[in-house]
């Protein structure tokens, strides 16, 4: 890896270049407080979190001047803070109008023509000399999904390269493979309609109050409104979320698995476990051997609750520091409650023990029946817009195809290959480079080229510095899609070129209650940006007219609009277990929103999957079927799988050197790295810098007050901010907000990953604190 | 000067609500300054109430401390959350009823004073 010229570049240089080039998209003075009515309203979906409130635009003059929410869909209207200023993010001064093309140390504005030219004489020159795997793709749970799809076809398909990959790897992998691993199939099978009908909420590593609000707002409504409804929260911070907690359970970070643990022995030991519905629906599954590939084995009712006997509620204090008294009401509130739904995030994703994390979560659901009935459910909380829709069910991660599908499957490959008209055998049967590979191979110069579209990785990645190096270096092609200029990563790029933000085009979101959503386009993007999916087609055609390979280009990437490629994606789904051929496009833009699986335009969709009652698919899998039936684990004979898991802590546990753990996470007001929401003048005044919390009894043994000046180092690296003194998180905790770019907590966390998911252990490092 | 003082009162009077709420200042304040510091008193009350509970902020309605602040915000910052309710208000005849907060108190947002007759719901008044 060759470091130079850009190395030295700050961002400060860059927003300089940036700003010579002459942007001129004055920010509507008060959007939101914009007198009458707009001319008229346009259906879409919020852009930000992976709730996916349904939203109305209001536009007046072309532009978009006010944001309702949709009270005919789930969110019954409300919308959280930061989806209340969407307008202004359309009107950033820092939007970008025209590509952008590196040329020393300063951006030059350039034609599509020319930035398409030399993007494709980059691609095909690396292709050519060193074939298709030293191309990558990296993209993003924000894109439609009809874009994903279609750049997921160009790099797996057309170019036979399964190097494309997405940043769900860093916020929802494991979560995918916790479902996958214990019910055959991705994605959560129940709704949000179940927060209606729960008597008790097990809440664990979220601060939905903050991440998910509207949600967050549906559960205190069903506090309110509900009997004796408890609500569990899991977490060692002691958030907003959880001022409506009945039960607050904090311990030291790490050390959950053994709370989970816990909890099933005492479901167990008090004989609240359904013993029918386990005889009925499930089998015990134990790893031997980690391997590659892991070893696993079927294991008996008798010896798992043999595998639990060193979980009593006592160990799991002595290992998490909770209470055991907690952990005995938790389960038997949990196993008694006539329906129980449990909500999770990053706390339990972003773990090197991750996947365990939410199996286990899992495991509690089946052993108490508390799953698939109205209430009873166990639910995933998604981070982006189209996460669920565009990169899971899209198959835009480096070891899957389309629609649960698995690149390493010889029949789904071929029934991939047939169905996008490959030759056999152009699908490559071994898993791409999963996000953190692909870096690290950047980084050793096995990577020539690198699209990254819609995602911000010079921010967003841990261990964030090792990672910039290689994106900046000159033996990596890098081209970056954005909306905004510069952000941490189009400062590293070669080639930037603009992109059509949220309602400036249109597509599809998929939430994180398989409901999908069509976004209609309500104005024009600025300047020369251009929506992604036909900047995508246009360099699919031209890269392939370049390798002499035109005709092939004409069958695999004749697309005119998303309604093209929505109507392919459509009958790609046919017949599996997300189907969505009952989703016509007309049908979606009068819809607020349809739940998978629709198999025909007249089904009303899928609120809860694998009963009877509810799903479709049951009775097509065995027409004798009644009540639940796991059809997604047809391997085990549609038995779901209870795994015994141990307690394994974090990567990076605290020791002398460095005595606290650092947590990361996210405020109301800003989304991800900022890009949007910084933009926002009244959401950066109510959030306006990074901080360090820290409880009062480790300020004071620190030695630093509110507001004070503070160093924290991890072994990767340093920041210095100001203290928030509060009594939030647990003694030897702080957290830091991960939104914002001139403060890069990223520098110092942790890129350890879990084996299975590959998603990185944000949650966790260890670091050390100096008042400055 | 008089007669200025008097047109620019009338013009005020004609204007909608969201822009007479856009009039005030606010004062200078270090970026990391936090409302409380200053409003204690009314950061208690909204805490209490549903929207401290669900997290919509003070910049929801007073916008920031810049050009966008509103002292005495109008009905149109509702509107994200509560269009229906915005609409219905705005077809009421007299400039009171235009606005949210002669009914609503502007921190708990409770009723004020209770309420005998539901006002947003079909048929009220």
């Amino acid at each position: 890896m060759k470091m130079t010229r850009r190395e030295l570049m700050k961002y400060s240089a860059a927003l300089a270049a940036a700003s010579a080039i002459g942007f001129d998209l004055p920010l509507p003075k008060g959007v939101l407080a914009a007198a009458g009515e707009p001319d008229h309203w346009v259906k879409g979906v919020c852009r930000y979190c992976g709730a996916g409130c349904g939203v109305y635009t209001g536009v007046k003059g072309g532009k978009v001047v006010a944001v309702k929410g949709d009270k005919e869909n789930w969110n019954k209207g409300f919308l959280c803070l930061k989806g209340n200023f969407l307008p202004a993010i359309l009107y950033a001064p820092d939007r970008l109008q025209y590509p952008l093309l590196r040329k020393g140390n300063k951006f030059v504005r350039i034609s599509w023509d020319e930035a398409m030219g030399v993007m494709v004489n980059k691609f095909h020159d690396a292709i050519r000399k060193n074939g298709p795997n030293s191309v990558a793709f990296y993209g993003s749970g924000q894109a439609y999904t009809e874009e994903s799809y279609f750049v997921n076809k160009l790099f797996k398909g057309g170019l036979g390269t399964n190097n494309i990959d997405g940043n769900p790897r860093l916020c929802m992998a494991s979560a995918a493979v916790g479902y996958v691993s214990t019910f055959g199939k991705d994605e959560p099978m129940g709704a949000y309609d179940d927060i209606n009908h729960a008597e008790c909420f097990f809440i664990i590593g979220s601060n939905m109050a903050e991440a998910h609000p509207v949600i967050f707002r549906m559960v205190n409504e069903r506090k309110q409104k509900g009997k004796d409804v408890k609500i569990i929260m899991v977490d060692p911070r002691k958030t907003l979320s959880a001022r409506i907690a009945d039960l607050h359970m904090s311990f030291t970070p790490g050390t959950d698995l053994a709370i989970l643990n816990a909890m099933a022995h005492v479901i167990i030991k008090e004989n609240l476990h359904d013993k029918k519905f386990v005889d009925k629906h499930t089998i015990f599954k134990t790893v031997t051997d980690p391997g590659p590939p892991p070893k696993v084995k079927t294991v008996t009712w008798d010896e798992y609750v043999k595998f639990l006997d060193d979980y009593t509620p006592e160990a799991a204090e002595k290992i998490s520091g909770c209470p055991a008294a907690e952990i005995v009401k938790a389960a038997r509130w949990f196993a008694q409650s006539k329906a129980t739904m449990s909500f999770w995030c990053m706390g339990l994703n972003q773990r090197t023990r991750g996947v365990w994390a939410n199996n286990m979560v899992h495991n509690l659901h089946l052993l108490t029946g508390q799953i698939c009935r109205p209430g009873a459910t166990t639910f995933s909380l998604t981070g982006q817009p189209n996460a669920c829709g565009g990169v899971r069910d899209g198959g835009l991660l480096s070891h899957l195809l389309p629609y649960g599908r698995l690149v390493a499957n010889d029949k789904h490959r071929e029934e991939m290959e047939k169905f996008w008209g490959l030759p056999a055998g152009r699908i490559q049967p071994k898993p791409g480079l999963t996000a953190m590979e692909m870096f690290q191979s950047v980084n050793s110069g096995g990577t020539r080229c690198l699209w990254v579209a819609c995602t911000n990785p010079g921010q967003s990645l841990p261990n964030v510095d090792a990672y910039r190096k290689g994106m900046a270096a000159e033996d990596t092609f890098l081209v970056v899609s954005e909306a905004y200029h510069p952000t941490r990563t189009s400062e590293l790029a070669d080639l930037v070129l603009p992109a059509a933000l949220w309602v400036e085009k249109d597509g599809t979101y998929g939430q994180s209650e398989r409901r999908y959503q069509y976004v209609e386009k309500a104005i024009e993007p600025p300047g020369e940006a251009r929506p992604d999916l036909m900047v995508m087609i246009d360099f699919a055609n031209r890269l392939f007219a370049a390798m002499g390979r035109k005709e092939e280009a004409r069958k695999l990437f004749n697309y005119k609009n998303s309604e093209e490629v929505w109507n392919e994606i459509r009958l790609c789904s046919k017949g599996t277990a997300y189907d969505f051929m009952g989703m016509t496009r007309a049908r979606m833009k009068k819809a607020h929103g349809l739940q998978w699986p629709c198999p025909t335009e007249d089904h009303p969709g899928t609120v809860r999957r694998y009963t009877s009652e509810y799903d479709v698919l049951v009775k097509q899998q065995d027409p004798k079927a009644e009540g639940v039936l796991f059809y997604s684990a047809k391997a085990d004979d549609n038995r779901v799988t209870i795994w015994l898991r141990p307690h394994k802590g974090p990567a990076e546990p605290p020791d002398a050197e460095y005595p606290f753990v650092l947590t990361t996470g996210r405020q109301i007001e800003h989304w991800h790295t900022g890009t949007m929401t910084l933009k926002v003048p009244e959401l950066k005044r109510s959030a306006p810098d990074a901080y360090v919390e820290i409880n009062p009894r480790d300020a004071a043994k620190v030695g630093v007050k509110n507001k004070d000046k503070v160093k924290v180092t991890s072994r990767r690296g340093t920041i210095v901010l100001e203290a928030k003194v509060v009594d939030v998180p647990r003694d030897g905790l702080v957290f830091m907000p991960m939104h914002y770019p001139d403060r890069m907590i990223n520098s110092l966390t942790t890129d350890a990953y879990d084996a299975m998911s590959k998603q990185p252990e944000f949650k966790i490092c260890a670091v050390k604190l100096e008042k400055v | 000067m008089n007669r200025l003082i008097v047109l620019i009162g009338l013009c005020l009077l004609m204007q909608p609500q969201a822009v007479l709420a856009a009039a005030a200042k606010h004062p200078a304040t270090p970026e990391n300054q936090e409302c409380v510091e200053c409003h204690g008193d009314q950061e208690k009350v909204w805490f209490d109430g549903k929207h401290g509970l669900m997290n919509v902020k003070c910049i929801a309605c007073h916008g920031s401390t810049d050009k966008d602040f509103a002292a005495k915000p109008g009905s149109a910052a509702c509107r994200g959350c509560h269009g229906d309710q915005v609409a219905q208000a705005m077809k009421s005849k007299g400039k009171e009823g235009k606005s949210c907060f002669p009914c609503h108190d502007p921190h708990a947002l409770t009723v004020k004073g209770g309420s005998a007759k539901p006002y947003h719901v079909p048929g009220g008044k």
